[in-house]
């Protein structure tokens, strides 16, 4: 893992502390949060999320994540951030937005 | 086997001139990472620490001796980060054919067996400088006797092979009727080094044939070639020396090219092949290139590609061509070619990379879906494409080629490249300006095999 991918992963679990990542062989990045805390519209208080940060993260960006919709099976969630600057976005900032898709929509 | 050290022209010129400073023998330590494969190991150099009058015990015009307090957190730094440890010392009255002396080789058998002692998985090595000449010798992990450094490279905005006196390269072939008239305009020197360098070609479609092309008749010896496609129908307007029964046979591109050099010259060697630079053990194969010539069609990987400059402190040439057309009108068009160097900004620093569309890409690949950007939902997106037009790009990257060697446009400001605009007719420079910092091509410079690259793994 590159020393600025395990910054971005130091920094957000300052704030996510359930946070794990995981190197994964083909030197993707697989972060899980276990109880992200989401809109009440959800019907529950958090859910499991499972992101992965693409091989050349950050110079590619992250697409999509998979989230616990039914609270047992993962369910991929086709959102990504609209743009992505490698020198100023990082992790913390697309858990971020994955929290906004939640106040943002609906199940 | 060849054995191989790598500096930044900058690292080289701080090293140089610290130890070559007057009458005195001076010193430093480089602390380097390593790319090897079975056939080629090569140090890259990632600091360059001077050792300062203090850190001597003594220090003679013959003889130095370096304070353990010095050497001991030096060795502990190349222990944690698995790096290979140089010490380069001066011979400052030595011109030609410096070489290591009887002191020299005793100094040695002390010292490598405590570096080789505490950082036992990497090679370490000696280089001694004079004036105009250096010797240089490695003692690969796990042996006790040392080997000479064939070459050592120094990669900036001119690109120089150095072989040390001891060196087994047989230095500069000779130059061929052939390119008599070339040389008339380039120089002997850059004619013997450019049959010196391993050039790597990635992508071999309408511009990438028409850049190996012209490295064959430039003089190139030595190519590794990838691209995974096959000669189809469609590519033969574009794509040089190809022919119908190319198409009818299935021929890989790479063996078309292959065919290309040996018609030209039969003793050319090429490595061809038949595959993408997503894949970890093809990527890997470029890291013996001395120049690398990407001209795909996706930023994948030019994304793995611009990793590999940094990590490998190999120089990129970068070449692409961009055709819009309605209705049988070019509406835009336009070409770029641009140097990427270790000490320069990256692809991704001036904005080149997209973030998105890489991952885009990475996604189609994995779910063993095609390329975006000319693919959508399986069905080929025919992108316009010319070969006169392609021909024009091909030519300025091949001339970047002879810039990196020669200095050839010696008249051009520092940090360009070259934008061509097709409608325009017309060739601009453009100041090679960092939009951002992205921090990796920093992180990984020098890392050698010490850096993952962002490739799948085989199989």
């Amino acid at each position: 893992m590159l020393d600025i991918v395990r910054q971005q992963v130091e920094r957000a679990k300052q704030d996510f502390p359930n946070l794990q990542a995981t190197e994964q062989p083909d030197g993707s990045v697989q972060i899980i949060i276990d109880g992200l805390t989401i809109p009440q519209h959800w019907g529950r208080e958090s859910m499991s999320i499972l992101a992965i940060l693409p091989p050349g993260y950050p110079q590619a960006a992250p697409n999509g994540f998979q989230a616990k919709l039914d609270g047992q099976n993962w369910s991929g969630v086709c959102y990504r951030p609209q743009t992505w600057d490698s020198g100023r976005e990082n992790l913390w900032k697309w858990i971020k937005l994955i929290e906004r898709f939640f106040q943002e929509n609906r199940p | 086997m060849k054995f191989a050290i790598t500096f930044t022209a900058s690292d080289f010129d701080k090293m140089y001139s610290y130890v070559i400073q007057d009458g005195h023998e001076e010193a430093a330590f480089l602390l380097c990472g390593v790319a090897e494969t079975p056939s080629f190991t090569n140090l890259l150099t990632r600091e360059v620490i001077p050792v300062p009058d203090s850190a001597f015990i003594s220090k003679s015009g013959a003889f130095l001796n370096i304070k353990p307090e010095f050497m001991m957190p030096l060795i502990k730094n190349a222990r944690l980060d698995n790096l290979s440890v140089i010490s380069v010392h001066s011979h400052p009255f030595s011109r030609c054919n410096t070489s290591f002396s009887s002191i020299d080789d005793y100094g040695d058998t002390a010292l490598i067996p405590k570096i080789c002692g505490r950082v036992p998985r990497q090679p370490h090595g000696h280089i001694v400088v004079g004036r105009n000449s250096l010797d240089a010798r490695l003692w690969k992990k796990d042996q006790y006797s040392s080997v000479p450094v064939d070459e050592v490279r120094v990669v900036g905005r001119r690109l120089r092979k150095i072989y040390p006196t001891s060196s087994r390269a047989c230095s500069f072939s000779a130059v061929s009727d052939a390119h008599q008239r070339q040389v008339l305009a380039i120089g002997e020197e850059a004619q013997k080094l450019i049959q010196e360098l391993t050039i790597a070609v990635v992508g071999l479609g309408g511009i990438g044939s028409q850049v190996f092309q012209q490295l064959v008749h430039l003089g190139v010896k030595h190519f590794i070639v990838v691209d995974p496609d096959v000669v189809e129908e469609t590519n033969r307007s574009r794509l040089i020396g190809s022919t119908a029964s190319d198409v009818k046979s299935c021929v890989a591109k790479t063996e078309l090219m292959k065919r290309i050099a040996q018609a030209f010259d039969c003793r050319i060697k090429i490595e061809a092949i038949q595959d993408s630079v997503y894949t970890l053990s093809t990527s890997r194969r470029l890291i013996e290139a001395d120049v690398i010539f990407c001209c795909t069609d996706n930023l994948h990987s030019r994304m793995v590609l611009n990793r590999i400059v940094y990590q490998y402190l190999i120089p990129l040439i970068d070449v692409g061509l961009e055709i819009q057309a309605y209705g049988g009108i070019i509406t835009s068009a336009g070409g770029r070619v641009m140097v990427v160097l270790p000490s320069g900004p990256c692809l991704d620093c001036v904005g080149i990379l997209d973030a998105r569309v890489v991952s885009d890409e990475i996604s189609a690949l994995t779910s063993g879906g095609l390329t975006t950007g000319h693919y959508v939902s399986g069905e080929p997106i025919e992108n316009p494409a010319v070969i006169s037009l392609n021909g024009v790009v091909a030519s300025l990257a091949a001339t970047e080629l002879l810039n990196l060697i020669s200095g050839l446009e010696s008249y051009r400001t520092a940090e360009t490249y070259k934008v061509y605009r097709v409608l325009e007719g017309d060739v601009r420079l453009v100041e090679m300006k960092a939009e951002r910092q992205c921090g990796v091509c920093v992180e990984v410079q020098g890392k050698g095999d010490g850096g993952k690259l962002p490739c799948r793994a085989d199989g």
